[in-house]
């Protein structure tokens, strides 16, 4: 691999220990994907964020490069923790899973990373610009950069994305390269007048056909809310692999279907029509209908749009008290949602707000919930491993309904 | 690194295949091999304590792959999957060598931090001519050298 200077020098220590072992992780890292060199990064995100995912192994990991005296030498973000970090306590976490995630936050304050706990860094204020080079993990995070922003970011793993971060580099392949961007496989929709529920399970079924492969999608309007993306992207890189997709017209790469395929000839489309849907949304969903323990909306982290669609159906409505209903997002979501009344009309409806994490990389599980619903491709996809529990995945409008009544009817 | 396709050497009663290809992480290990015959995801699928396969959709689930080869053809799941690498490094339980057809970040990374913060090696070789996934079964002897490139197959029995 070809260093310059400067990257030798870092390697050789010039910039601190903490340094010169993330140019190590990243040499080797690049060398195994015959990365030619290095590429600066404008900003990065991090997956080591809650004791769920990254054992006391990413605890350690954090904390000796904090040691090491090592911080971030470019915006830095990161990903939700496991549990609100206020109220862990009234919502009935255990004491040693808190006690791991301060561990988690005081490493990353000593790092310099930007304490967010959001999946949704491109909503506070970790913004790429089209063709910015980018070191992300969070696959939510990762499809939205590279499909609606235009940066280019591959989905970096836990511990690479540390690296990253301290030396401001990443290896330069897979989607940093504009020959590996391209489609190959399309998905045309016939479906008209598209709602989220829609878009979401548009994305999971792209997913289950994509794989890893780049899905260029044909056939929805131009005008749809930036939620509809979001979470379509989502359910699409957790049913799959999918790090990009096209729309034409939205995503900047594919002003035109033969831009978005460049050389490659153009596939035989897969249809998404009402068949599909219905098909797809029945997989989506492993909970039989009856009663529900649980509502779980907010993967990824609520916007303050959605946070504002759900208070208009909350609005003087009652949810039943066998029901939680759950919306997680982002802290500063939460501040905005109560100076503009919504979180009084959801609390009075029996809703209730969590910071700083969401019912995947918490210990949802231990809640000992038999069947939630929710309305993310993302959360239908994790629930049953994660939460331990069936799932009905459906429109809001339909998540409403189940809470108060109590009950999803399928 | 990238030298040579591989031979095949036939003795009296059992085969011996070597192949050299691609150095993912150097080391050298010789033992017993454990095969998935699809991609492997390490997120949530494995009893860091034990080292026992958890997840039910995976074909070595209640098999314990710590200390053994880890042979399959590539990496899946979510990219917390290098943290679960690392935990097992941690606690002693990973497995002691890999192979693979193609590896992928999460594994690549995985390895990397099991050796440079828990100094555990795991020697991991990828990219062959020969398909590793159709030559090995579990329960054959393997053995990984990540300083030269080459894995030797021992046939079981």
């Amino acid at each position: 691999m070809k260093l310059t200077t400067e990257e030798k020098e870092m390697l050789a220590g010039s910039q601190g220990p903490g340094c010169q072992l993330s140019m190590e992780i990243l040499v080797e890292v690049g060398e195994i994907f015959n990365a030619p060199y290095l590429i600066p990064v404008r900003s990065a995100h991090i997956v080591i964020s809650n004791y769920k995912n990254c054992f006391e192994a990413g605890i350690e990991i954090l904390e000796k490069f904090a040691f090491l005296q090592s911080k971030a030498s470019i915006p830095t973000t990161v990903d939700p923790a496991g549990i609100d970090l206020e109220r862990w306590k009234e919502l009935g976490m255990p004491q040693d899973y808190a006690e791991k995630e301060w561990r988690i936050g005081l490493a990353v304050k000593k790092l310099d990373f930007i304490p967010c706990w959001t999946c949704t860094p491109y909503l506070c204020g970790q913004v790429p610009k089209v063709g910015d080079h980018l070191a992300w993990t969070e696959s939510s995070a990762v499809i939205f950069a590279n499909s609606i922003l235009g940066a280019r970011t591959n989905r970096e793993t836990g511990g690479l994305d540390v690296a990253c971060a301290i030396a401001g580099r990443t290896p330069y392949h897979g989607l940093h390269l504009d020959e590996n961007r391209k489609g190959q496989v399309l998905i045309d929709v016939e479906i008209e007048n598209m709602t989220r529920e829609h878009f979401i399970t548009l994305g999971y079924f792209m997913g289950l056909q994509a794989g890893t492969k780049i899905p260029v999608i044909e056939g929805i309007g131009r005008n749809s809310p930036l939620e509809n993306y979001i979470g379509m992207g989502a359910a699409s890189a957790a049913s799959g692999g999918v790090a990009l997709y096209h729309i034409v017209g939205i995503t900047p790469e594919a002003p035109s279907l033969k831009m978005a395929f460049g050389q490659t000839s153009i596939p035989k489309p897969i249809p998404f029509g009402v068949k599909e849907l219905k098909e797809t949304k029945t997989k989506m969903c492993t909970a039989i209908p009856g009663a529900i323990d649980a509502v779980m909306v907010g993967c990824p982290h609520y916007t303050v749009a959605e946070i504002r669609e759900l208070a208009k159906l909350l609005n003087m409505q009652k949810i039943s008290p066998r029901v939680k209903f759950w919306i997680y997002t982002y802290k500063n979501n939460i501040l905005l949602a109560q100076r503009l009344g919504y979180k009084e009309i959801i609390e009075k409806a029996g809703g209730e707000f969590i910071a700083d994490t969401c019912m995947i990389v918490s210990h949802t599980e231990l809640y000992g919930f038999k069947q939630i619903m929710t309305d993310s491709g993302k959360c239908a996809h994790y629930a049953p491993t994660e939460v331990q529990a069936g799932v009905a995945f459906g429109s809001i409008e339909e998540c409403v309904k189940a809470a108060i009544i109590g009950e999803w009817r399928g | 690194m990238e030298n040579g396709g591989g031979r095949i050497e036939r003795r009296k009663d059992n085969v011996r295949y070597y192949f050299e290809r691609k150095v993912v992480h150097p080391g050298f290990f010789r033992g017993e091999a454990i095969v998935s015959r699809r991609g492997f995801g390490f997120f949530r699928a494995i009893d860091p304590v034990t080292g026992i396969v958890r997840d039910k959709r995976n074909e070595l689930c209640g098999q314990n792959i710590a200390g053994r080869v880890l042979v399959f053809p590539e990496g899946r799941g979510s990219t917390s999957g290098s943290m679960m690498i690392a935990e097992l490094a941690r606690r002693g339980t990973h497995f002691k060598a890999m192979v693979n057809r193609k590896t992928e970040s999460i594994l690549a990374t995985g390895i990397i931090l099991a050796d440079k913060f828990f100094g555990k090696v795991i020697p991991a070789i990828h990219d062959f001519e020969i398909d590793p996934i159709e030559l090995i079964e579990t329960g054959d002897i393997i053995t990984v050298n990540g300083n030269t490139g080459e894995v030797g197959v021992r046939k079981r029995g």
